[in-house]
């Protein structure tokens, strides 16, 4: 099967100039990332803060220019410098879902009006009757949302609004950045029924978080980053009960869990937790 | 429904009673605090005792009501905003009002320490942690500067800050998340306080710095001998570190006991749907599954019914007539639900 999205020897430097460092000294963000995902299928990212998660995403839609390194979507290889006739099927079919559940909606603007102009730029023309309630049914809730604005909804309906915003281009992949961190834990259960769902319906997911029992739930596959690297990627279940390497144990073993305990004090007390930091400084 | 054998309806200062009488008294009472903005009713009848030397857990969703308790209790919130009703605050023994004005001297500071969630906006960006540190003992115990600045120096190198003496005149920025947490419970432990209440003090850092972060709050209450109520969501961080738990839910408690029972067996259908709520990287084959819907707005009225009821599976009709009271059981549990001897039953909804 053609992978939704390979990148292959991705890589992505920071220049820092004037503030912290004298001089400029490029930080190596991304640092020779190869993954894929199949349609259909989860990747799931786990990594500390500066690890690269995000970077990562940030490169894939283009928001990080003068990588080194290949994209492609379908098969076919993604030049971000290319124009807008070219570029539109990648990005129309390459949708984020952000942290901030608000973040990818207009505040001034009516749900209508936000879901409207994302369906222009989904690449079948053929207008359905009443696209609008059915995206909405599909993120579970209904066309009373229609005219109000974003500040009228919950954080958990926010998400559910960015998703059918996100929807609404018909996307072959999700690029999903700590979609549920900022959601209560009720409400992350209902977002990640959703994404399921979603998955179901044939649609291939990066899923980027720092909670390894989300991705647990959800993800077919984890790459666990580090400084910018891929420390060890594999099969979801696999590499949580039996991580190959030191840093996927520690992350596991750090990771607050309903069973044994007190054994997370006791790991921490141990230090079986080693430290980590994209600058390299010690903490 | 007739009252069950081994339970009573709640009053007043029966709540939480320890089950051993022998038992210490508590360091802090609470009883019936409530607290409006205007004509919304944000915290409704909240008691409980926290033991010297133990750790608490309060856990609710976001606009429950547990950040707004902490704050009340340590005299902090805005009077122009806020009103605290029918309330009485009992610490080691002593009553004090919930009116900032009214704390006794050195309450904030000498007896509590307080601990929030984002270290960076709760440190001045303009001064060095070591002379932050260093104002706690110029303030409360009179110390000229340079003793102070040796003492700040002491505290950090007792959150294990590496190279403490160096670091005192380091700015907030100069350190990583984890690091400042660590000045900020420097800050807050500084006068050995009998309680330190947390406030999600985890929330903004990565999982190996959680880590780090709860075994030092958690080395301290037992050095300190120091109570501990920490506030947070997450269940995981509840069952591995608290003692007891306390579950809130719309301005409420709904449940409350020792922790290995509410998370194994809580009686509310709320804290069962929280729990299952949560991925358990132990269990995989378990489904996570979501409590449908979402917390009533405070705006909304749920004076004469469960607050859950609407997303609760076990509700029976009296659920929707009446709201339940807190009822007390046998070794300090307490609940609030009509249905919870059909939840723990394992009737199904």
């Amino acid at each position: 099967m053609t992978a939704a999205l390979e990148i292959e020897r991705l890589n992505f430097a920071y220049s820092s100039s004037g503030l912290i460092s004298s001089g400029a000294v490029a930080l190596k963000a991304l640092d020779n990332v190869s993954l894929s995902v199949e349609p259909g299928r989860v990747l799931g990212i786990v990594g500390e803060s500066g690890s690269g998660k995000s970077t990562l995403l940030r490169t894939i839609v283009g928001l990080n220019r003068g990588y080194s390194g290949t994209i492609r979507y379908r098969g076919q290889t993604v030049d971000h410098a290319a124009g807008n006739a070219r570029m539109a099927p990648f990005r129309a079919g390459v949708q984020m879902i952000f942290q901030d559940p608000g973040g990818s909606l207009n505040p001034f603007r009516t749900i209508r009006q936000t879901l409207t102009a994302a369906l222009a730029r989904a690449p079948s023309a053929a207008p359905e009757r009443d696209r609008l309630g059915v995206l909405l049914e599909q993120v579970g809730m209904n066309a009373s949302a229609l005219d109000r604005r974003p500040c009228e909804f919950s954080g958990g309906q926010l998400q559910r609004l960015a998703i059918a915003r996100a929807l609404a281009c018909d996307p072959t992949v999700f690029l999903c950045d700590e979609p549920t961190s900022a959601l209560d834990v009720s409400i992350q259960a209902q977002i990640l029924d959703l994404f399921a769902k979603l998955k179901n319906d044939g649609r291939a997911f990066i899923f980027v978080t720092h909670n390894l029992g989300v991705l647990g739930q959800i993800a077919d596959t984890i790459a666990v980053m580090f400084r910018g690297r891929v420390v060890e990627v594999g099969p979801a279940r696999r590499l949580i009960a039996e991580p190959k390497e030191a840093y996927t144990a520690a992350l596991i073993a750090a990771s607050p869990r309903l069973k044994h305990r007190g054994v997370l004090l006791e790991n921490a007390r141990a230090r079986l937790v080693p430290r980590a930091s994209a600058t390299g400084s010690v903490l | 429904m007739a009252i069950r054998g081994g339970t009573q309806p709640l009053t007043g200062t029966e709540m939480n009673r320890p089950a051993d009488p022998a038992a210490a008294r508590p360091l802090l009472s609470v009883r019936d605090l409530s607290i409006r903005a205007g004509s919304l009713e944000l915290v409704r009848g909240v008691s409980f005792d926290l033991q010297p030397g133990t750790m608490t857990a309060l856990v609710g969703e976001s606009g429950s009501g547990k950040s707004l308790t902490a704050q009340a209790i340590l005299g902090l919130l805005d009077r122009e905003v806020y009103t605290v009703a029918g309330a009485d605050l009992r610490f080691q023994g002593g009553r004090l009002g919930f009116d900032g004005n009214r704390l006794p001297k050195g309450f904030r500071g000498q007896l509590t320490g307080y601990v929030l969630q984002d270290p960076t906006s709760a440190l001045d960006p303009t001064m060095t942690v070591g002379r932050q540190i260093a104002e706690m003992f110029v303030v409360h115990r009179r110390m000229d500067m340079r003793s102070a600045l040796k003492e700040a120096a002491k505290m950090l190198d007792f959150v294990r800050i590496p190279n403490a003496a160096s670091r005192i005149g380091d700015y907030p920025h100069q350190f990583s998340g984890g690091m400042k947490q660590r000045v900020l419970i420097a800050m807050a432990v500084a006068l050995s306080p009998r309680l330190l209440i947390a406030d999600e003090p985890t929330t903004a850092l990565d999982v190996t710095v959680q880590a780090e972060i709860l075994a030092l709050i958690d080395d301290l209450r037992v050095q300190l001998d120091m109570a501990v109520l920490i506030i947070t969501h997450d269940f995981g961080v509840v069952y591995q570190c608290a003692d007891r738990v306390m579950v809130m839910y719309a301005g409420k408690l709904v449940e409350g006991g020792e922790t290995l029972q509410i998370t194994q067996n809580g009686r509310h259908p709320y804290t069962r749907g929280l729990i299952a709520s949560i991925p358990d990287l132990d269990d995989l084959d378990r489904p996570v599954v979501a409590i449908p819907g979402q917390p009533p707005r405070p705006e909304s009225s749920w004076i004469d019914s469960c607050a859950f009821h609407p997303r609760c599976a076990w509700k029976a009709d009296r659920c929707i007539a009446e709201a339940p009271a807190m009822e007390q059981l046998d070794g300090g549990d307490i609940v609030r639900c009509f249905e919870w001897p059909r939840v723990v039953a394992g009737a199904g909804p």
